[in-house]
């Protein structure tokens, strides 16, 4: 196992596809691809848009806010990186109708997350610069700047 | 035109190796053996097949197949990858390849060392990317891995965590499901857990891994390899009598294939498409299926197949299988052998072989009375289905 991959931060940085999330995600925003061909939103990206099969994109932003649609809670790490947060959430949240963007759960007491719960995103948890999203429950206190 | 498969194949052998934790042969090895003895089950000589659909692994190749039973003319070769699907979409695959001419003796092999690998499906030291052969790389390297979503176990927790906000199912029926298939295991002398108790207690004290499943929730890790032999209607009258008719299959893709997070509805699975096309082309109706042997990674996914293939509603399914409706002597006996929770992780082609086995009438104490119409269905990857109704 390679120290490159203990950190929670992305593994393919590289992937093209991904650049403008990586580069959204450093400069605190949520940046999915709009077709420029038949305007649809795409999320995950991908080479080629679902409905008219176009392959330009042009970024855009999404909502740094939404729902809960699903979740897990892990209470066994399948990574080192995770041995020492357990248990820890992953959420899904619903940003725009469709897009969803999956996260690590950042806020407190994870085992009372509930789908339809309203999340903030947050990416500064792991450092400045540090190109991953986490997410806060919006109810929860705003945590305490160091 | 409605396509049909029906009764234009059978499959005339089956066989499967010892699933062991811990094997000094390759998955290879394992998969070769496996397939020269399906063929000597059917009563023919491993050279003498025409045709191979090899079920989600790559490895071994037509040429490994060639070499290793003497194969004299291989005229159609396939490679099916869609996970856990796979078995049951290759034999309906090779169906297809029978009914149209292109060959006559197929053979379905799989396998994998789930125990022996470096890299276990439940592992502590699980590396990103590491599981290996499951679609949508970028999206597990960019999006999940990063949030610590890196194991089949949490993908599965996505869509029961969902289900449960949506339908309020009872999750009483992951239990029932877990219990029940123990106890079939416990009269099959091929299965893992043949000797070991499960009680509710234990179940219920046993540690969640990840919400909501309980350590008995999750299917077993062993190695082994399992194959079968589907052949045409004309081969089939000269053999032995045990051969079993396939009267009809389907495989199935949900929206989002590669990815439950954007799926718009993280219910919807393949199998909510591939099950209407299966029992149309077999004409049968569910309460014509005897037994059931439903691909069961988890528990949970056993009652969402059940849910999707409209045996009962979405939310139903604890109901449906409680009562003893699913044991042996029940209504429709699931997963008669143990299934990957407690006979051994044979990929769903042991639920195949089960099938098989309960129609030849050879289950032994297992035996369903009266089997006549069987149900198999096979679940991979991020929700793809398949299913097959067999029939003696």
């Amino acid at each position: 196992m390679t120290t490159a991959n203990l950190s929670p931060v992305p593994l393919m940085p590289d992937s093209s596809l991904y650049a403008d999330y990586f580069k959204g995600l450093r400069d605190g925003r949520l940046v999915a691809q709009t077709c420029t061909g038949c305007g649809a939103l795409q999320w995950p990206p991908r080479e080629l848009c679902g409905h008219c099969q176009s392959s330009t994109f042009e970024p855009v932003d999404v909502p740094t806010e939404g729902l809960v649609y699903t979740y897990s809670v892990m209470y066994r790490a399948f990574h080192r990186a995770f041995a020492d947060k357990l248990p820890y959430g992953v959420v899904v949240v619903e940003v725009a109708d469709g897009v969803r963007f999956i996260g690590r759960y950042a806020g407190p007491d994870p085992e009372s997350i509930e789908c339809g719960q309203r999340m903030e995103a947050v990416f500064d948890d792991l450092g400045p610069d540090s190109g991953s999203v986490a997410w806060r429950r919006a109810e929860d206190p705003a945590p305490v700047s160091p | 035109m409605v396509a049909t498969l029906t009764d234009k194949a059978y499959i005339a052998g089956v066989a499967e190796t010892e699933y062991v934790r811990g094997t000094p042969k390759s998955e290879r090895q394992l998969i070769l053996e496996a397939s020269a003895a399906a063929c000597r089950d059917a009563g023919i000589d491993p050279s003498t097949i025409d045709g191979i659909v090899m079920a989600w692994k790559d490895v071994p190749t037509n040429e490994d197949f060639i070499a290793a039973l003497g194969i004299k003319d291989l005229r159609f070769h396939s490679h099916v990858h869609i996970g856990g699907a796979s078995p049951v979409a290759a034999v309906v695959q090779a169906a297809a390849a029978i009914a149209a001419g292109l060959a006559t003796r197929v053979l379905v092999p799989t396998g994998h060392n789930w125990f022996s690998r470096p890299v276990r499906l439940s592992s502590m030291e699980q590396t990103p990317g590491g599981v290996g052969n499951v679609p949508g790389a970028e999206i597990r390297n960019n999006l999940e891995n990063p949030a610590g979503l890196l194991a089949a176990m949490q993908w599965y927790s996505l869509h029961a965590n969902r289900w449960f906000h949506e339908t309020k199912a009872d999750p009483a029926g992951m239990e029932t499901v877990a219990l029940t298939t123990r106890r079939h295991a416990h009269l099959n002398s091929k299965a893992y857990m043949r000797d070991r108790e499960l009680t509710s207690e234990q179940y219920r004290a046993s540690p969640v891994l990840v919400k909501p499943f309980h350590l008995f929730d999750i299917c077993l890790e062993t190695d082994g390899a399992a194959a079968v032999l589907v052949v045409s209607e004309e081969e089939a009258r000269h053999m032995n009598g045990r051969a079993v008719a396939i009267a009809g299959g389907a495989e199935g893709h949900a929206e989002c294939p590669d990815d439950l997070s954007t799926r718009p509805n993280i219910l919807d699975m393949g199998i909510t498409k591939a099950a209407s096309r299966a029992f149309d082309m077999a004409g049968v109706r569910h309460d014509d299926i005897d037994f059931a042997e439903i691909y069961d990674c988890f528990t949970f996914i056993v009652l969402r197949q059940l849910e999707e293939m409209g045996f009962c509603d979405r939310g139903e399914a604890s109901d449906f299988v409680s009562g003893g409706r699913i044991a042996l002597g029940g209504d429709m006996p699931v997963n008669t052998h143990g299934g990957l929770l407690s006979q051994a992780h044979g990929i769903g082609m042991n639920h195949v072989i089960e099938a098989v086995i309960q129609l030849r009438g050879e289950a032994g104490p297992a035996q369903v009375e009266d089997a006549h119409i069987g149900l198999v269905t096979g679940y991979g990857d991020f929700s793809d289905g398949s299913v097959v109704i067999l029939h003696n």
